[in-house]
């Protein structure tokens, strides 16, 4: 800590890029607060799966919805095998970014930017398959404002959405870093704390994938 | 391959401390193993919603087994993909206490909000 304090503000990044402090229990930093964020995502989503399950119950007594269950709901809107086309999507691109870091590791540049930016395109055509199934819904007539129902839903997958989004962006920020020549084999933890973001966000998927649109 | 990068790659592995690059292609090796797991999972999830091609009164139990192929899923992302399975088990200890507070807290929500019995007592 009295390092970082001390430490002038261009030295302080090459501190950073080492990832050399030494610590009580042996992990740095910047990892240790990665998954003390992880944790307490944990509970973000909780909250949004739960209040999501709460009016999926009382979905037919909504105006507009007094004869629909979640099964004609989901029959009728949700379009259950382009989702899991998605869902297929989002995990290969778990895969692409731990193969990403393990080319890091290796120091090997080339493959490394290739995983990564194979990250970013799957990424991005899954928001892009978000986009296009909102778009579906709301021609269908189920609208952010229509019910609670449908304010839970576009949250919780909204806010998934919202995740991928700025993993996306982190993802390009590391990108454009291994082009400055910033991201070497002696860093390799600041992607690895990036890809745990990433894989975080699939995890949650897995999760919203089976509650929402499976579970009837 | 430096000895730097031996340290980087095998940071948080000891047991493979002395294997350097063969343990890289075994892990990626593993990796896609997993990856193809998860797919395969995937598609049995999805061949659930397709309840004509199930003999009848086995849909019931497709909650059951949905929860199970979704927790397979999810721990294999977070053991080999997330590394837990190899890092210092501090960080699973984090992790997982993370996702007890929210199931516990969560559970609890949903069992004051009548959830699993009744209509439910959420104002519309």
């Amino acid at each position: 800590m009295a390092e970082t304090l001390t430490a002038p503000a261009d030295g302080g990044h090459a501190a950073h890029d080492d990832h050399g402090h030494e610590t009580n229990t042996g992990i740095t930093n910047e990892k240790l607060g990665m998954w003390l964020f992880l944790g307490s995502e944990c509970l973000l989503f909780g909250g949004l799966i739960s209040t999501f399950l709460l009016y999926k119950k009382k979905l037919n007594t909504f105006p507009g919805f007094e004869n629909t269950t979640i099964v004609r709901l989901g029959r009728n809107v949700f379009d259950i095998p382009f989702t899991s086309v998605s869902s297929f999507v989002l995990l290969m691109s778990s895969l692409t970014m731990v193969l990403a870091v393990s080319a890091l590791t290796r120091d090997d540049q080339r493959r490394m930017r290739t995983w990564l930016l194979a990250t970013v395109f799957l990424g991005s055509t899954f928001l892009a398959g978000q986009v296009y199934e909102f778009t579906a819904f709301v021609k269908e007539g189920l609208g952010y404002t229509t019910n609670i129902f449908s304010s839970a839903f576009y949250t919780l997958t909204g806010f998934h959405g919202a995740h991928v989004l700025i993993g996306i962006v982190i993802l390009m920020t590391m990108f454009a870093r291994s082009l400055q020549g910033k991201l070497r084999a002696r860093n390799a933890e600041t992607l690895e704390i990036a890809g745990l973001y990433w894989h975080f966000v699939d995890v949650v998927w897995v999760v919203i994938f089976v509650v929402v649109y499976l579970i009837k | 391959m430096s000895a730097e990068t031996v340290a980087t790659a095998t940071a948080g592995h000891p047991e493979h401390a002395d294997h350097g690059g063969e343990v890289h292609e075994s892990h990626d090796r593993t990796y896609v193993k997993i990856a193809c797991i998860l797919a395969v999972l995937t598609f049995l999830e999805m061949l659930t919603y397709f309840e004509s091609i199930f003999p009848d009164g086995v849909e019931r139990y497709f909650a059951a087994v949905l929860l199970v192929l979704m927790g397979t899923k999810f721990y294999l992302i977070c053991a080999y993909f997330m590394h837990l399975r190899w890092d210092k088990p501090v960080l699973k200890r984090v992790f997982i206490t993370g996702i007890v507070i929210a199931v516990v807290v969560y559970l609890i929500m949903l069992t004051a909000f009548n959830f699993w019995n009744g209509p439910g007592v959420m104002p519309h």
